[in-house]
């Protein structure tokens, strides 16, 4: 091969003939492409901070700054906080004095609901799983392919048997009624996520915990469970994603008081007979989105590690 | 004196048979090595007296007791894999 570099080569596209940083060609493609998939959500964010009539006009104001001049006006928007407090409380449109909209609650329904639910199936699915894992059942495979069966059907063709369920039982519009059913939605998942994970450790680590002597408990516990932190965390963000984003079953099975802030956002913005609030949508949107974000920021590190750091030399 | 003895010891998975009357005895101090190829039986036996794995016929019996049906924490025995196991933090 000529060792000459070519004009491709000098715009940063090295050739991919060996592993290493890639060139600043292959970097700006990279974030022209993050740009493009992060639009929506940006574009969410900056409206959030716009009045109703800067929200729609077209073409759209895209800079909250002229930045000295250089974007003409016609771009450019007074960023304003107005959205996030209404909110939270706010006069309505047919007059009277500022109420409280409820969001506070909505919100802490939010967490509570989805954070219990994916914690309950994550304990529960995990303890499932290493036994699927570990003591298989004749047919074990089967039993997998049943739980995962649950997952097949769309949530339309079940959610009236369920409303009916719910409805004699006396669950529906409850905490728990909505938390069993969020965690009887994640548990599939996190089954078969801890059970590939559990699927992966070496036996002769657990073998060895044993002759040391390790009861079964304690080999779970304190052999197994630190070698899977990584595929926890995983299986949290997953599930904690899925049921803080779920609409169907939210705005079904839960009451006034239980409602959670996808299906409160829903009836929040319809402003009265003059259309959508699209400041306040995505003042709600953006504000929906710190939790979730912060979540997955702060279990990053757990994500990235190896599964099997420091255990056994394959 | 503390011994491990295996009186005819067999192991079965499912239809295949690992191990098939197998007798040892070691007394205390000695060295022994388990010679044979590959997929004999060697650490099959080993993991017998380890406790790791239930004999189908055939006793273990250490320091003068029968171990069959003891869980491997309480037989005070030690054993090296074929791999490091080291464990996690």
């Amino acid at each position: 091969m000529a060792t000459s570099t070519t004009t491709w080569e000098k715009l940063g596209f090295r050739k991919a003939f060996r592993v290493g940083e890639a060139g600043w060609g292959h970097t700006l493609w990279v974030a022209l492409v993050s740009f493009i998939y992060f639009l929506p959500v940006l574009i969410i964010v900056i409206t959030s901070f716009k009045v109703q009539n800067e929200a729609l006009s077209v073409p759209a104001k895209f800079f909250p700054t002229s930045f000295f001049g250089l974007i003409p006006e016609q771009y450019v928007f007074t960023p304003t906080l107005e959205n996030f407090t209404s909110v939270f409380s706010r006069a309505f449109t047919t007059g009277g004095a500022v109420e409280s909209t409820g969001f506070d609650r909505y919100f802490f329904n939010s967490m509570f609901i989805a954070g219990s639910s994916v914690l309950l199936a994550l304990v529960i699915g995990t303890l499932a799983a290493f036994g699927f894992s570990r003591y298989p059942l004749k047919g074990n495979d089967t039993y997998l392919f049943i739980i995962l069966t649950t997952r097949m059907l769309p949530a339309i063709v079940v959610i009236i048997p369920i409303i009916l369920m719910f409805r004699i039982v006396g669950l529906s519009g409850s905490y728990p009624g909505i938390i069993f059913l969020y965690t009887a939605f994640n548990l599939p998942f996190t089954i078969w996520m801890m059970k590939s994970f559990f699927d992966e450790l070496s036996l002769d680590v657990e073998d060895a915990a044993r002759i040391d002597g390790s009861s079964e408990l304690r080999v779970f516990f304190k052999v197994c469970l630190p070698q899977v932190v990584a595929g926890l965390a995983a299986t949290f963000v997953f599930g904690l994603i899925l049921t803080w984003n779920e609409f169907l079953f939210a705005l079904l099975l839960t009451g006034a008081d239980t409602r959670t802030v996808p299906v409160a956002m829903n009836q929040a913005v319809a402003g009265g007979g003059i259309g959508v609030l699209w400041g306040l949508l995505a003042a709600i949107e953006t504000l929906f989105l710190i939790p979730v974000f912060l979540v997955t920021f702060f279990l990053q590190n757990h994500l990235l590690r190896g599964v099997t750091f420091g255990t056994v030399k394959r | 004196m503390s011994t491990i003895e295996i009186k005819k010891i067999t192991k079965k998975f499912g239809e295949f048979t690992a191990v098939k009357d197998a007798d040892l005895s070691v007394k205390a101090g000695e060295v022994v090595c388990l010679l044979g190829p590959s997929g004999c039986g060697k650490t099959t036996t080993l993991r017998m007296i380890a406790g790791l794995e239930r004999t189908t016929e055939g006793d273990v019996v250490i320091a003068g007791k029968r171990m069959n049906e003891l869980p491997p924490e309480k037989r005070d025995i030690a054993m090296v894999f074929q791999f490091y196991a080291l464990y996690p933090r």
